[in-house]
């Protein structure tokens, strides 16, 4: 974050005030993270509805449905996004390394990307019955077609890695800060 | 399009200066950790892999800062392995800002390692690395730098890892490693035909053909180069260029 101009500040409780952002990054398990998803969902709900830009990374992403396949039952997400988190689809699981994005729409977080471009990936779960207005890129794997960029209004999501995708992955940091200071 | 096939540069680490050597004597030193993972990641390396060699406590110590130092520049994966034993050298490393962490020997000596360290850490930061050795019955896991054979058969080995959680294989043909005659494409497509875990090749790459052989009939996913690219003979550019003039999936 520091490397496109903004100042990161790693909390384990989400502070009333005093930053103009949120990244819910996330590696590991659905289950595992639940408990402090949880602890936190009335303030995350409150800031993604008082307009505060939202960028869900990975299983940060996975966390912004109404619910993942992956998690226990009662274990429900945040509800951002429409849809359901999902296995995917594929004969080899997980989906790892670079694979290529199809835009389909524009989202502010793309700004300036080419079609095709490549991010890495760490993933054995996608959403699915998701609303395909709030879907802008897509990713093949195994023949398995799914969403990997989502937005509504001041929320976004990516299922790859934009920290770990070099020039590209930045690109998207870069544009989500710069949503931060609009 | 679809998934492309990984090149990672390794970097042998020996007190916080990469080093490079045949078997590890006639060490020199050949420049800053940090600095020539940005210099591939540059190149469109697409993960980097620093092994530390000094097998010191001190060593450890200044791996960790190395990590640290790395990261902050470093915008791809980054894997870090050699003299990892604990759950809690796991996360000393993960803190510093490594994505994934490998772990051999103590992998075998230690059976719930890779278990714990997955629960804790996520399959995605769990690297097995397996040096296997051909035997008159398929092929050997030996530990501690490839001096010792444990008497396990590598693919019930890499299954059982697979199962316990690890999210990808480093795999190292003792035999081929430091040959430069190829990799033991045998060896890739047993462990292919294995799991369905991420296999990466390692030890034996002599030139650009070896390397075309261990991403498509080995099957391999990514495959781990070093001399190859540390006595300048190529960039990885121009490995991948090749690669994708031969119909090779990758990114550039």
């Amino acid at each position: 974050m520091r490397k496109v101009g903004a100042i990161p500040n790693i909390v384990s409780n989400i502070p009333d005030k005093g930053f103009d952002g949120l990244i819910l990054p996330g590696v590991g398990s659905y289950s595992g993270a639940f408990r402090k998803i949880d602890e936190e969902r009335s303030s995350i709900k409150r800031l993604a509805r008082e307009g505060y830009p939202i960028l869900g990374i990975c299983l940060g992403l996975q966390f912004m449905f109404n619910w993942s396949e992956e998690g226990n039952p009662g274990e429900e997400g945040l509800g951002l996004f429409k849809g359901v988190v999902k296995k995917l689809l594929a004969k080899r699981l997980p989906h790892i390394g670079w694979n290529s994005i199809e835009r389909t729409g524009n989202s502010v977080i793309l700004e300036g990307l080419e079609n095709g471009c490549k991010m890495y990936f760490v993933h054995s779960y996608a959403p699915t019955n998701y609303d395909p207005d709030e879907a802008f890129a897509f990713t093949n794997y195994d023949d398995y077609r799914f969403p990997v960029v989502f937005e509504k209004k001041n929320v976004f999501g990516t299922q790859f890695h934009p920290e770990k995708s070099w020039r590209s992955g930045l690109k998207i940091l870069s544009n989500f800060v710069n949503y931060c200071r609009r | 399009m679809g998934l492309t096939k990984r090149i990672i540069p390794c970097l042998d680490v020996y007190d916080g200066v990469v080093v490079k050597g045949v078997k590890f004597s006639n060490l020199r030193k050949i420049g800053d950790p940090a600095e020539l993972a940005v210099e591939y990641m540059n190149q469109y390396a697409d993960e980097i892999v620093f092994l530390d060699i000094s097998a010191t406590p001190k060593g450890r110590e200044t791996m960790i800062d190395v990590v640290k130092k790395t990261a902050e520049n470093l915008f791809i994966p980054l894997t870090v392995g050699g003299g990892v034993r604990t759950v809690e050298d796991f996360g000393k490393l993960l803190r510093a800002g490594a994505d994934k962490v490998s772990v051999n020997t103590a992998a075998v000596r230690d059976r719930s390692l890779v278990k714990r360290a997955s629960s804790i850490f996520g399959s995605q930061c769990v690297v097995v690395a397996v040096d296997a050795k051909r035997t008159s019955w398929g092929w050997e896991v030996y530990v501690n730098a490839g001096r010792e054979p444990t008497g396990i058969d590598a693919m019930e080995w890499i299954k059982t890892c697979a199962q316990e959680g690890a999210g990808e294989i480093l795999l190292t043909s003792i035999d081929s490693d430091g040959t430069r005659l190829g990799y033991d494409i045998e060896l890739l497509q047993a462990a292919r035909r294995t799991v369905d875990i991420p296999i990466i090749a390692s030890g034996g790459a002599g030139s650009l053909q070896h390397v075309y052989e261990a991403l498509t009939v080995g099957g391999a996913d990514a495959a781990l180069l070093a001399s190859l690219l540390h006595y300048k003979q190529y960039t990885v550019v121009e490995i991948k260029k090749w690669l994708k003039d031969k119909g090779v999936e990758v990114r550039l």
